[in-house]
């Protein structure tokens, strides 16, 4: 099985949860056999991991015959689903109104040097820079013809696409070689932005799901909102769940002696409304109520930040509260193997793999219901977002109860065991085959 | 000559609330009022009102060919009282028919006896007295909770005059016997030992509905002939949950025709007729000495003590209620013993068990959405309930000192005293005015406490709750 796959992000380009998934995937793909050709925006030395065969789309010739035929096969597709014009637009998909005037400020400063390097005989090629910088849209719309270029000149039985970025790209190379599709949603713009949605990024993925011979949902939460929000048949969407890659070699952290048996509870991740970081706080204000000698500590960065360092003076809890910024690598490793519990509150959540992460260090979760995770985590505890008191009550519980928390991690750790990109690797392969034998 | 031994269990919890940490020491009520209400309502109209029909029809029929016998846990019992007085009458019917007999168990259906013989012993006695007056049987037989048993307890029942138990027949303490005799215990000979027919027993209780058991549908014909089948028996113990009936096995499932039909088929077979377990022990002698020193209990696969002691939070949860024990028999006041009793509820640990997460038995369902949450509230519940202990051991102890100095006060003048007036006035007022509601809102003989302090809510709660469940099975009468 040779599969075409369009990604945004591979480790080490960007490792959010996208390339962590991406990277899962198919090195369990390629275990099991198949070959998988990844296409991403721009490559950097080093970063072929040595299971896939790692394409750059950036720098890509497309000769004058190729631009013929995308010019033929594209124009009617972007101009029929997708009402978009490359503007020049520092539209990016996690941006406040605040955050996207400064962009557009910094936009209008940077003398914007054009990207397209002219070649020979009518050749040309463009320079993607990759990542979610302030031309995302236009970078969208070239990654699109150069990996629908790149599509031309390789073999392959299906295309497998990740999220929205790449639709463009999956559907022009659906269009020019025939073969399936198949669209995969780790997160809609309805999980990024509530209701305040960017209307061009939605009908992108309208246009890409719909175009799909078949969707892959990571979880049953998101399928439902693909099937309610883009009208999407549920018969074509297949839900195949994430799983989370063991490190390969066993870190132990040195975890410094608690002072006072002080408790340490986290929260990782963006933050951002999606993330609900603001009932964190909540519920963290209602916990020292009880337990004084906890603190807290929210690791990450995001447009909330300002409004919640201030949310905290406000409560007098910031002698409790930490805020640790955004960490990367072995930084995360080790504030997971630090904590006593990890808590997840996103308001809404395709997945999220982290709270898995966190159980590799044999920390305790707790997780929002209105999660994609929590419908294969049986042994965490959850509660509702909004019910601050309920999570409260559940952090306190931890903490003071040793017998609670010694329970989760053990029965979280069998069922770990089943949680592996094996079983998912598994599943999206009877996924192509269904498709390739239907063609 | 073979007798058919029935015994059915009957009991059924209070639900407790989600009950977080903000309300420890606020609110003191323990109990889903609602809930607990709409679960025995259901549970009545299903099962308990149309099953004690179809018994007393039977018994009529049959007059004393046809015996069965119960369990009624003091919680089941206070759960009808309150809500569906009906199922507590139809009961008590049944018992005047003399086809009947009441066992005795732990009041609360608990797990006492693995950690405070003292608590186990005041329970059984005080389920003794307790179906004493509401059957007016004097109980002479033991099961305990789901059928736990070991040497030692039959050492307990034997010091309390309890000669006969029940006890589930499992491969290990079989041996070369078969569970079809009496046996007595090798700690103490006078206490017979009544086993369960693992397979009859499981026929009927299990896999009855089950459409995909090659013996199905399973007729009271098919039944009797395989009593009828087992050639050296003195005794074939059938026991169950009284859930069998109409929630276990739908009444689509065909169980009452089933139980309708039973006893004309056994009757009819040359050998076979029913007996109490009382009956059997008068009747057979004991073939042999079992002993039994580790733990056997029925339901779990290996008929041990998991579902309730299997994990971490079970074991906490249980060691810090029975840590109370004395303090609470120490201080002997009424109503937190009476709350004391009723946290000891198995059924609160059991929704605690994470290796039946999965296979939630939907007659008996946790109002829990997990087993950690389960543990959490209980454990909340338990510091509130701590908290309310020392409250009462601090004023008794100031109680203890005032009384003591009191004989050093100087004699005061005859006459008027005011403080004593002014507190009398203060203690007598309420506790009037709380005697002159309950005798008008509800008129039964004995009020059933609910388990917290008595709040405004819970009080005017109850009689709304009672009548709103006598209206309902009205209608479906």
């Amino acid at each position: 099985m040779q599969i075409l796959m369009l990604g945004w992000e591979f480790p080490p380009h960007i490792s959010g949860g996208l390339g962590t998934a991406c990277f899962g995937m198919t090195q369990a793909l390629a275990q099991k056999g198949a070959h998988v050709i990844f296409v991403l925006p721009k490559t950097r030395r080093g970063g072929d991991p040595g299971f896939l065969s790692l394409r750059s789309a950036s720098g890509t010739t497309i000769t004058y015959d190729t631009a013929q035929r995308l010019e033929m096969a594209g124009d009617t597709l972007w101009q029929d689903h997708i009402r978009f014009m490359p503007i020049m637009s520092p539209l990016t998909p996690y941006l406040t109104p605040e955050a996207y005037t400064q962009a557009l400020h910094d936009l209008r400063q940077s003398s914007h040097t054009t990207t397209t390097t002219q070649l020979l005989h009518g050749s040309f090629t463009y320079n993607l820079e990759g990542g979610y910088g302030p031309n995302l849209m236009e970078e969208v719309y070239r990654y699109s013809r150069l990996a629908a270029a790149i599509a031309l000149n390789e073999h392959f039985d299906v295309i497998h696409a990740h999220d929205w970025m790449t639709y463009p790209a999956a559907l022009l190379a659906k269009a020019l070689t025939g073969k399936p599709l198949v669209c995969h949603i780790h997160a809609t713009e309805y999980d990024r932005s509530g209701e305040n949605i960017n209307t061009n990024v939605a009908s992108i993925e309208r246009a890409g799901l719909l175009g799909a011979d078949r969707v892959v949902a990571v979880s049953r939460l998101t399928r439902d909102l693909v099937v309610q929000r883009y009208g999407v048949p549920r018969e074509k969407v297949t839900v195949v769940y994430n799983a989370v890659t063991r490190p390969q070699i066993e870190h132990h952290y040195v975890i410094p002696p608690r002072l006072r048996h002080e408790k340490r509870v986290l929260f990782l991740g963006r933050v951002t409304y999606q993330k609900g970081p603001e009932y964190f706080m909540e519920a963290a204000r209602l916990v020292l109520q009880k337990i004084p000698h906890v603190r807290f500590y929210m690791a990450g960065s995001g447009d909330m930040l300002p409004g919640l360092i201030r949310r905290a003076s406000q409560l007098r809890i910031g002698r409790r509260f930490h805020f640790a910024g955004f960490l990367r690598g072995e930084e995360v490793n080790r504030m997971f193997a630090l904590s006593d519990l990890y808590v997840m509150p996103s308001v809404s959540e395709p997945f999220g793999i982290t709270p898995l992460e966190a159980m590799l260090y044999d920390v305790p979760v707790l997780l929002s219901r209105q999660s994609g995770v929590s419908e294969i985590l049986h042994h965490a505890l959850k509660a509702d977002f909004w019910d601050t008191r309920d999570m409260a009550d559940k952090i306190c519980a931890v903490l003071q109860h040793p017998a609670l928390a010694s329970e989760i991690v053990q029965n979280c750790r069998e069922e770990m065991k089943t949680i592996r990109w094996e079983n998912a690797a598994e599943q999206l392969l009877t996924v192509y085959e269904d498709l390739v034998g239907g063609h | 000559m073979a007798a058919i031994c029935l015994c059915f269990a009957i009991h059924e919890p209070f639900f407790l609330r989600r009950y977080t940490i903000f309300d420890v020491n606020q609110d003191s009520v323990y109990e889903d009022d609602d809930r607990s209400c709409n679960h025995v309502i259901s549970l009545a109209q299903n099962c308990y009102l149309p099953m004690t029909e179809l018994l007393y029809k039977l018994f009529k029929r049959y007059e004393d060919a046809f015996k069965i016998s119960f369990t009624v846990s003091s919680s089941a019992i206070d759960l009808f009282e309150q809500y569906v007085p009906e199922v507590l009458e139809s009961l008590k019917v049944l018992g005047q028919t003399g086809c009947v007999e009441f066992i005795t168990e732990t009041a609360p259906h608990s797990l006492a006896f693995l950690y405070s013989k003292d608590e186990f012993v005041r329970q059984v006695k005080a389920q003794n007295a307790r179906l004493e007056q509401v059957f007016g049987q004097k109980p002479t037989t033991f099961r305990h909770t789901e059928l736990l048993f070991n040497n030692d307890v039959a050492q307990s029942l034997g010091q309390l005059g309890l000669y006969t138990v029940l006890a589930e027949g499992t491969r290990e303490i079989l041996g070369w016997r078969n569970t079809n005799y009496v046996y007595n215990s090798t700690k103490d000979p006078k206490v017979n030992i009544l086993l369960r027919n693992g397979r009859l027993s499981g026929d009927l209780s299990t896999r009855f509905s089950q459409e995909t058991w090659d013996q199905w549908p399973l007729t009271a014909e098919k039944f009797a002939t395989w009593c009828r089948a087992i050639k050296s028996a003195d005794c074939i113990n059938i026991f169950g949950d009284f859930h069998v009936f109409g929630l276990r096995h739908p009444k689509e499932s065909g169980i009452f025709k089933f139980m309708e039909a039973l006893p004309g088929a056994i009757l009819d077979s040359p050998g076979l007729r029913f007996m109490t377990p009382r009956e059997v022990v008068a009747t057979y002698e004991p073939k042999d000495s079992l002993d039994v020193p580790n733990y056997i209990s029925w339901r779990d696969e290996g008929c041990d003590i998991k579902g309730w002691l299997g994990n971490e939070m079970q074991r906490d949860a249980l060691t810090t209620l029975y840590n109370l024990t004395s303090r609470i028999h120490r201080l002997g006041d009424t109503d937190l013993l009476h709350t004391f009793e009723r946290l000891q509820t198995s059924d609160y640990f059991h929704f605690m068990s994470t290796r039946w997460f999965w296979e939630s038995r939907p007659d008996r369902p946790s109002p829990f959405s997990s087993p950690y949450d389960a543990y959490i509230s209980f454990m909340n519940i338990v510091e509130d309930f701590t908290a309310r202990l020392t409250t009462a051991e601090e004023l008794a102890q100031k109680e203890a000192k005032t009384t003591q100095q009191q004989p050093q006060t100087p004699i005061e003048m005859p006459g008027v005293n005011f403080k004593t007036c002014v507190r009398r006035r203060r203690v007598l007022t309420p506790q009037s005015q709380e005697s002159e509601t309950q005798t008008e809102e509800s008129p039964r003989e004995r009020p059933a406490k609910p388990m917290p302090k008595k709040t405004p809510k819970g009080s005017k709660k109850s009689p709304q709750a009672h009548k709103l469940a006598a209206s309902r099975s009205k209608k479906t009468k």
